[in-house]
């Protein structure tokens, strides 16, 4: 024999989907099953109508939680305490230290506060055939390539203006802009050398190396929609020559994958 | 105290009721919600807002009816998983397939995580709330004091014994009982306005 309360109880938990125990919903079932059932669809109605208005008590106070609290995207500066009187000043004088100070560090450390490109190993492009620079320039230009010396080929091919690097051989191309992430100088020149880099179908994997490069330079960019287009595109062909790379990149940075 | 702890204590207070805890939950949780779901769902702060406020209702809902009883994940997390999940249910109603396949990983990740919107329902169905109100007000104000403790303040039974001064739990379940029945009485008459 169920107690009225018990019953109640039950039936409340029926109505609005509360844990049960398998012996409990057993029971409720039971009990909607039988001569209780008118009785249950009246009090589902009623206790489904409270808890709406539980629902509509607990949104009222978020409510009025939500003027205590400042606007988040956009800040409003008239509920913000302010712990100096003249803050503007101070705010305006911290930003713009905050800037430079950032600049700096950037100056500083950059690139080779980037572990990952500080890592990155050079792709062998030591057979240069074409191109309007002379045969010796070239030669330095792979020779230090081979050795790692980017600071000397920036020297070398830095003062070259963006047409006569478009002259150039693709390899050396490739070079330039290699040599731009890895000293972190002229990277909106080698960018500008990339996207204008010469489609040729019978070299994929200086197509590939190019797509590689040009995602690197976007990051350094701050270029996100970039960055992602050509990370989408590498990472969707998993024959791609840098896939493995740029899977390193992502997870090195803690990125998720575009 | 560890963080798992810590967070089953903050559990555990919300299910029952604790009005601070959970306004100190819902504020810390608000803006890195608000800032993350006008990115993901490409909002303005206003219907995020709206719709952190649904996830919460729901948070605090299958804490209080037993749904939820503890989280393998950040608060912070959960709610953003129920904002997809609503998001989701939104689209599919609008019968338009649109769901990342983040959102699908987040479920499949998450899959001891139960969660009951039924209550948005309940909290939607304007019509029923206005007729539940006015009945209330028909019966005895001990009765519409005792409803109101149990089912909008979520109060438990000690605290209910000593607002209402009864003698015991037994007393509270007794008059919950005759409380709830007296309503069922005065609805009869109105019960098409129920249903």
């Amino acid at each position: 024999m169920i107690t009225e309360e018990r019953k109640l109880e039950l039936l409340e938990k029926m109505a609005l989907k509360h844990a049960m125990s398998n012996q409990e919903r057993e029971l409720a079932e039971q009990l909607t099953k039988t001569e209780f059932r008118e009785e249950y669809e009246d009090y589902k109605m009623l206790f489904q109508g409270l808890d709406g208005l539980a629902a509509e008590s607990l949104i009222t106070d978020m409510k009025k939680w939500d003027l205590e609290a400042p606007e988040v995207v956009q800040n409003t500066s008239s509920q913000t305490i302010r712990f100096l009187p003249n803050f503007r000043f101070w705010h305006i004088a911290a930003s713009i230290l905050l800037v430079f100070g950032l600049g700096y560090s950037i100056h500083q450390f950059f690139p080779s506060g980037d572990q990952y490109l500080s890592d990155l190993d050079a792709v062998p492009l030591y057979s240069v055939t074409r191109g309007e620079t002379s045969e010796a320039k070239q030669a330095f230009v792979v020779t230090e390539y081979a050795k790692g010396n980017y600071q000397l080929i920036m020297q070398e091919m830095g003062g070259l203006s963006l047409a006569d690097l478009q002259a150039q051989d693709a390899k050396l191309q490739l070079i330039f802009s290699f040599s731009s992430l890895k000293t972190g100088q002229q990277l909106e020149k080698a960018e500008a050398l990339l996207l204008s880099f010469p489609e040729d179908k019978d070299k994929p994997r200086l197509q590939q190396l190019k797509d590689f490069q040009l995602f690197l330079l976007s990051y350094q960019l701050g270029k996100e929609e970039a960055m992602n287009r050509l990370g989408k595109k590498i990472l969707s062909n998993q024959r791609h020559e840098r896939y493995h790379q740029l899977e390193q990149f992502y997870e090195q940075k803690g990125l998720s994958y575009p | 105290m560890s963080k798992d702890l810590r967070l089953e204590k903050i559990l555990e207070e919300i299910r029952l009721g604790n009005n601070k805890v959970i306004k100190q939950v819902y504020q810390e949780n608000r803006a890195g919600f608000i800032s993350w779901a006008c990115k993901h769902f490409q909002q303005k702060e206003e219907q995020v807002n709206e719709l952190y406020h649904e996830c919460f209702l729901v948070f605090v809902d299958n804490l209080r009816k037993g749904k939820l009883t503890t989280l393998s994940c950040k608060i912070s997390t959960y709610l953003a998983g129920v904002s997809k999940l609503l998001r989701k249910e939104e689209f599919r109603n609008k019968k338009r397939e649109k769901s990342s396949t983040k959102d699908d990983i987040f479920w499949e990740n998450n899959e001891a995580i139960v969660v009951d919107t039924s209550v948005l329902d309940h909290y939607e169905n304007e019509h029923r709330k206005k007729a539940v109100r006015s009945l209330l007000k028909k019966i005895s104000p001990s009765c519409q004091k005792l409803l109101t403790l149990i089912f909008y303040k979520n109060y438990q039974l000690p605290e209910i014994v000593e607002i209402m001064e009864y003698s015991d739990e037994r007393v509270v379940r007794k008059r919950k009982s005759v409380c709830l029945k007296q309503l069922r009485e005065i609805a009869r008459p109105f019960e098409d306005k129920l249903h």
